[in-house]
């Protein structure tokens, strides 16, 4: 059984097509990178597939199952329990520290009255170390740098622990070391607890580095979806982007540029 | 960063906040002891603490436990309301310049006080009507803010502006066309004044009522600080919890209109400073607002009542006098946007 599924759905932003009557499903094991332009669309398949964009008529027709059941019958905790979403650019009002902050990764799995034990807090840690913030507890989150913030938002994800991790451009704001370190993390994870990643990106090779399938958001509604080396060719991405790409191959990969 | 905090960050982290709830528990207690010993007839420290125990005069005896206590019991609790119902209206619309007054809902609570007041009625009745003015300031806002259908923080904010210079503007008329003779009163009240205090009872119900709703909701106070849609993700039902936080919030703030008048400030600047002070839980947020906030009033109070020999000047000033100062200079030390 697929973890994720949609069955003939069709998405509008206002009177913009972004996606039409899309069957698409993820199972365990799988990553999938979602391009397209800005305004294609995959921010607004993101938030649906999380239910936080409800799916109404006129804008939005069709079905999204999570474990094979309507997304609507769930509650939102047990949905959280399941499936995470990573924002995109968020800001935080108020002062508070990261453990704080990232601690709150846990609330999908406590009672009303009940406060986090010392392995909840070991989580957090772990999750910390994971995105090179372990130093960071204490801090004011609102003196963190913009890279510094996002990861900190991923370790907040991987504290909630989903079995689906939705990332809308996870790499936003991180420098070129903690791109890979991140989507690292991210990677192993799904690998070793059998979990299901969807992301969105702008850069290409780091989806072909690290995503198994991809989902292609052309203008129009079209929609491509498939195993990533299949979908990915200089052709698709050339009519993606409405720009000429093209393919080199260094150090035995191949990489896209713009031409 | 010590090692304890890496072995058993959940205890640390508890540890530092009990300390902070510890040292405002202290502060109150200076705040009441100082408050029984402010007034015409000179009781000391000293004195207060052998009345406390039994060992003063009968006069002195009478103007602690039914003068002094009872005003600076009324302040407390007026102070943690207003706190309380500051750190609600903030969370609910992600900003930390919101409190009820901004929105209007005291506003339209002043607007129907002194209508009861000129109308000549008193006691139970202006209660009535100010409940009533902060529940349909509270439904106006709401309802114009929600509009066609998007309800955002900003524009809930600006609507709750707009209407709260509506209600001033409304204040100003009643006040222009009001008797000579009612108009003193009716200026004291708006700027807020303990003297009105009558019975603790209600007050105190909706504190504890306030307090016991907002600790069991204090998770998902949590996650709404983090905005409606990354809250959702972490399992929250946006729609109905922030109606439910909105109504307790207003009832709150009805309540303090109801006993003193406007104090506008405790509200704004308490669970901001506390917040500075590292308590973002709201765990220990609800607890921290009511000592606080209760604090401050009767510090405030106090001074007010002490300041200058025979004029009691409206707390509402003394709260300003004292907050403001603290807020800016936290806010620069700590160098951060608003």
């Amino acid at each position: 059984m697929p973890l994720l599924q949609t069955q003939q759905l069709t998405l509008y932003a206002g009177d913009k097509l972004l996606c039409e009557q899309l069957n698409w499903q993820s199972a365990a094991g799988e990553i999938w990178a979602v391009l397209g332009r800005n305004g294609a669309g995959k921010t607004t398949l993101l938030h649906s597939l999380a239910g936080i964009r409800a799916c109404t008529a006129p804008q939005c027709r069709g079905e999204i199952l999570l474990q094979g059941k309507t997304l609507t019958s769930w509650s939102r905790k047990q949905i959280a329990q399941r499936l995470g979403l990573l924002l995109q650019d968020y800001h935080d009002p108020f002062p508070g520290t990261v453990l704080d902050y990232v601690l709150m990764g846990r609330h999908p799995y406590l009672h009303a009255l009940q406060w986090e034990t010392e392995q909840d807090y070991a989580r957090v840690n772990d999750a910390l170390i994971r995105v090179g913030l372990e130093d960071f507890t204490q801090r004011d989150i609102q003196t963190l740098s913009g890279g510094e913030f996002q990861r900190m938002r991923i370790a907040m994800l991987l504290v909630q622990d989903p079995q689906i991790l939705l990332l809308d451009e996870p790499v936003n704001h991180l420098d070129l070391q903690f791109q890979h370190a991140v989507l690292e993390a991210l990677v192993n994870t799904v690998n070793a607890s059998n979990k299901a990643m969807v992301m969105t990106i702008h850069d290409v090779n780091l989806a072909m580095r690290y995503c198994t399938h991809a989902l292609l958001f052309h203008d129009n509604g079209r929609v491509e979806s498939g195993e990533i080396e299949q979908v990915i060719t200089e052709q698709s991405l050339s009519a993606l982007y409405q720009y000429p790409v093209k393919a080199i191959t260094t150090s035995g990969r191949s990489m896209f540029i713009a031409d | 960063m010590t090692t304890a905090n890496h072995l058993q960050p959940g205890r640390s982290r508890h540890r530092r906040a009990w300390l902070r709830l510890g040292v405002l528990v202290i502060i109150a207690i200076i705040g009441f002891v100082l408050a029984l010993t402010a007034g015409s007839m000179d009781i000391g420290v000293r004195g207060v603490f052998d009345v406390l125990f039994g060992n003063a005069s009968e006069l002195s005896q009478r103007v602690v436990f039914e003068l002094r206590l009872p005003r600076a019991s009324h302040a407390f609790i007026t102070g943690a309301l207003l706190a309380m119902a500051g750190a609600l209206m903030q969370v609910l619309l992600r900003n930390p310049l919101a409190d009820p007054y901004v929105l209007g809902i005291s506003g339209g609570s002043a607007v129907f006080a002194l209508l009861a007041l000129i109308l000549g009625l008193s006691g139970l009745s202006v209660s009535v009507f100010a409940f009533f003015g902060a529940m349909l300031a509270m439904l106006l806002v709401f309802g114009l803010a929600r509009g066609a259908g998007s309800w955002t923080p900003t524009r809930l904010l600006l609507t709750g502006i707009v209407l709260a210079s509506g209600w001033g503007a409304i204040i100003s008329f009643i006040l222009s066309v009001a008797p000579q003779g009612q108009l003193r009163s009716l200026i004291f009240w708006l700027m807020g004044d303990l003297s009105f205090a009558e019975n603790l009872t209600p007050g105190f119900i909706t504190l504890i009522i306030g307090v016991l709703a907002s600790l069991y909701a204090a998770r998902n106070l949590n996650l709404l600080a983090l905005g409606a849609e990354q809250a959702a993700t972490f399992g929250l039902d946006i729609e109905r919890f922030r109606w439910q936080i909105y109504v307790l919030a207003s009832l709150l703030t009805a309540m303090a209109v109801v006993q003193v008048g406007n104090i506008g400030f405790v509200g704004l600047i308490v669970p901001h400073l506390l917040r500075l002070a590292g308590l973002r839980d709201y765990r220990y947020l609800i607890p921290a607002s009511v000592l606080a906030g209760g604090s401050l009033l009767v510090f405030a109070d106090t001074l007010a009542r002490s300041a200058i020999p025979d004029v009691a000047l409206p707390v509402g000033v003394l709260t300003a006098a004292i907050g403001v100062p603290i807020f800016i200079f936290l806010l620069y030390r700590g160098n951060k946007a608003l």
